[in-house]
């Protein structure tokens, strides 16, 4: 069951970051409908070229631990990209350095995206049997994203704070699959669960962090 | 034969995710509401596209090709007619409600949105089940090539709606080259599987299909705008025999609509009143919204100068304007002398060029940027960029003439930061002159709306704001300090009397004192609330 679960955290998170993306692209370059098309349009294309890249790596790299390095990736892109792309295209930089960064930042949308894409194949190698349920869970994921994304944690966390309680859940998949120990794993899950109380907590400090960086000290 | 199968990989994963955006570009035009219109067209997508795919991993080998040849036509009658299908539930939702009923409702809302979604979500299916039996074919190519090729359709898709949408290009055209290219897709399954010449002829029915849709499309979006503007509701009688209610929306008043990369202009003009001689009235909306009127424009533009100007106490050497790609609040500026220089920065490039020649709106605007005064210079770009990219220019006055925050685009413009740049731009004892859109609620009270962009107003440090305006409504404020003071000695005798008697309303002090506001949230752009 607990393989569902995470199936349906990573799924969630992969998109989450997406519309966390386009949200902050659509602040920083405008044009939010364009921004939305154009990330799920990457995200998809990199997604299947990950998925792709696994079917060459599994024979070299445990999914497991594969998984695991993935989900790192994840996570640390999670905590640190978006709040570089805001950084990245204030108009302060010079012209040349705002060109590079608009593709920079397209490259991380894609980078998550393509990270993803190891998710399902290295799900599919953990279980036997129960791929269809494994794709379910998946798409349930994505389809929860989808809905609270705009409905819960946009009105009622904000960009920056809903990214990083979302940032938990990543990490809750990290200890699921590199912690053995039952009674480590459940600490650390509840340390997980703290930090995502204290974000919650500052989501307006956290919030303000990101309109700071889009200011420039205004 | 792996060519076949390359552009059928390729064609299904493209045309399906395309009308897919095509219903959220759409949605999001009808509701103004961009996140969550995407959010919602895309999810349901992505879950049709996975169960799609379990389905079509279950079809037995032998069904295989027959099963592809099945969702191929399907898809090809189907998908093209959804955008149809979609603006007539709006149509239909709306003309058979009861009278009142908009499109912010609560209600028509959600339904608009679950129909967007549901039709979104069939055609994740049928994209998504075609994919397995392409993949298990042993006459395609191998299955990392078919899977890349998959995923390579909908970011062609999400390029070629984007780079269609900058192009302007009309929906209707839209739909016919999606389609196309999906009829290509089914030509190359006829040649490679179904050699007779009768499959060759049947592929006419869906060009037919296809050919009628893009034809009819534009006619039933302007019936849908026409009833919505109108607020038209069908009687029983007319469902019975509908041609004179079509004929009332077909030839009752002028339509025209413009697409521009950044909104949609509809200009509604009426017929003039037959019995009393009187003009018919002419609306102008953007993104469906209205902006004004020919009875509202004077009062409207006049109020926004002349307070400014009254707040200031002097003539402004140097005048920004945001917005106003109508040419409207520069008209006014053409008889006031001594102004060193007006910056006028308008998003749309498309707006000032319909402004300047659409009959109506060149009437209105005088030809004042067309071209523009001496002193007057003309920026095409993103007010937002502009600010952000000024180092130390400063203006005495700031008009900020944005539509109203419908949308998640728009809200930004109402937002902290926003102010914070705006103050930023302000010479030390320079005002600013700002629309507060939807003053007052049903209890006569200030909305909370206006609340929150007060709110938002006084968190970016700004000085404390006036409010004023029964008619239309405005807010004036300094960079720092008190809030303007009017001196009603200097109202221009020429102002019309509904303008100056707009002018020197100002809103009671216990109607804008915080006084209970705590639940009154500030709009960020990176969160936005209450707008």
């Amino acid at each position: 069951m607990a393989v569902y679960l995470f199936t349906f955290i990573l799924a969630f998170c992969s998109l989450f970051y997406e519309l966390v993306y386009a949200q902050i692209l659509s602040v920083c370059l405008g044009g939010t409908k364009n921004q939305y098309i154009t990330i799920i349009a990457i995200f998809t294309f990199a997604l299947g070229l990950g998925s792709i890249m696994q079917a060459r790596m599994k024979k070299r790299f445990e999914s497991r631990k594969l998984l695991f390095w993935i989900e790192f990736g994840l996570t640390v892109s999670g905590v640190v990209c978006p709040f570089l792309i805001v950084w990245i295209l204030r108009p302060e930089h010079p012209e040349i350095f705002r060109n590079l960064a608009v593709y920079l930042s397209y490259f991380f949308v894609f980078l998550v995206g393509f990270l993803s894409g190891f998710e399902i194949p290295c799900l599919f190698d953990m279980v036997e049997n129960a791929q269809g349920k494994v794709l379910a869970f998946d798409y349930l994921g994505m389809l929860a994203a989808s809905v609270l994304f705009p409905f819960l944690f946009l009105p009622y966390l904000g960009t920056a704070a809903g990214l990083l309680v979302v940032v938990g859940f990543n990490i809750l998949a990290l200890i699921w699959l590199s912690i053995g120990n039952e009674g480590v794993k459940i600490s650390l899950y509840g340390l997980t669960f703290l930090y995502m109380a204290g974000m919650i907590y500052y989501r307006t400090e956290l919030n303000l962090v990101l309109s700071n960086l889009y200011l420039g000290g205004a | 034969m792996n060519l076949a199968f390359t552009v059928i990989t390729l064609t299904s994963s493209f045309c399906s995710m395309a009308y897919s955006m095509l219903l959220a570009s759409n949605m999001t035009e009808i509701t103004g509401e961009e996140v969550i219109s995407q959010c919602l067209t895309m999810g349901p997508y992505l879950l049709g596209l996975g169960l799609g795919s379990a389905y079509g991993d279950k079809i037995k080998p032998e069904r295989r090709i027959s099963s592809l040849w099945m969702l191929e036509w399907t898809s090809v009658l189907a998908l093209p007619v959804m955008p149809i299908i979609q603006i007539l539930f709006v149509f239909f939702f709306f003309n058979l409600s009861a009278p009142g009923v908009t499109v912010e409702g609560k209600l028509a809302l959600s339904s608009m949105l679950s129909v967007t979604a549901i039709l979104s979500f069939f055609s994740g299916v049928l994209g998504g089940a075609q994919l397995p039996l392409i993949l298990k074919n042993e006459k395609g190519l191998t299955q990392e090539w078919t899977l890349a090729i998959n995923y390579l359709g909908p970011l062609v898709a999400g390029i070629s709606i984007v780079r269609m949408n900058q192009a302007t290009v009309s929906l209707g055209i839209q739909i016919y080259l999606i389609g196309l290219v999906q009829i290509l897709g089914l030509l190359l399954l006829v040649f490679n599987f179904e050699k007779a010449l009768r499959s060759l002829i049947l592929l006419f029915i869906p060009l037919i299909v296809l050919t009628a849709t893009a034809f009819v499309y534009p006619d039933v979006e302007t019936y849908t705008m026409k009833s919505l503007y109108m607020g038209t509701r069908i009687s029983s009688e007319q469902i019975k025999n509908p041609s004179g209610f079509i004929k009332i929306l077909k030839h009752y008043g002028d339509f025209e609509r413009v697409r521009t990369p950044y909104q949609t202009i509809d200009l509604f003009i009426e017929p003039p009143e037959q019995h009393f001689g009187l003009p018919g009235n002419a609306s102008v909306y953007l993104n469906r919204k209205p902006q004004f009127d020919l009875f509202s424009v004077d009062l409207y533009h006049e109020t926004m100068v002349y307070s400014g100007l009254n707040f200031l106490k002097r003539i402004p050497e140097n005048v920004l304007i945001l917005g106003a790609g109508d040419g409207l609040l520069l008209k006014e500026f053409k008889e006031i002398k001594g102004i060193n220089k007006i910056t006028m920065v308008e998003l749309d490039q498309m707006m000032i060029e319909w402004s300047n020649t659409n009959y109506f709106m060149a009437n209105l605007n005088e030809g004042s940027m067309n071209p523009p005064a001496e002193n007057v210079e003309l920026i095409v770009g993103d007010g937002v960029s502009y600010l952000r990219n000024l180092r130390n220019k400063k203006f005495d006055l700031i008009l900020i003439d944005f539509p109203f925050p419908n949308g998640h685009d728009l809200a930004k413009l109402y937002s902290m930061e926003f102010y914070q740049l705006v103050k930023r731009a302000m010479a030390d004892d320079g005002v600013a002159i700002m629309d507060l859109p939807l003053y007052l609620d049903r209890e006569e009270k200030l909305s909370f709306e206006s609340k929150v962009i007060v709110k938002t107003l006084r968190a970016a440090k700004l000085g404390d704001p006036i409010l004023f305006g029964g008619s239309a409504s405005f807010i004036g404020f300094k960079s720092h300090g008190e809030k303007p003071r009017f001196d009603y000695s200097l109202v221009p005798e020429h102002l019309k009397l509904e303008s100056a008697l707009n002018l020197v309303t100002p809103f009671r002090e216990d109607e804008i004192s915080e006084k209970d506001w705590e639940e009154v949230p500030v709009n960020t752009m990176f969160w936005p609330k209450g707008l």
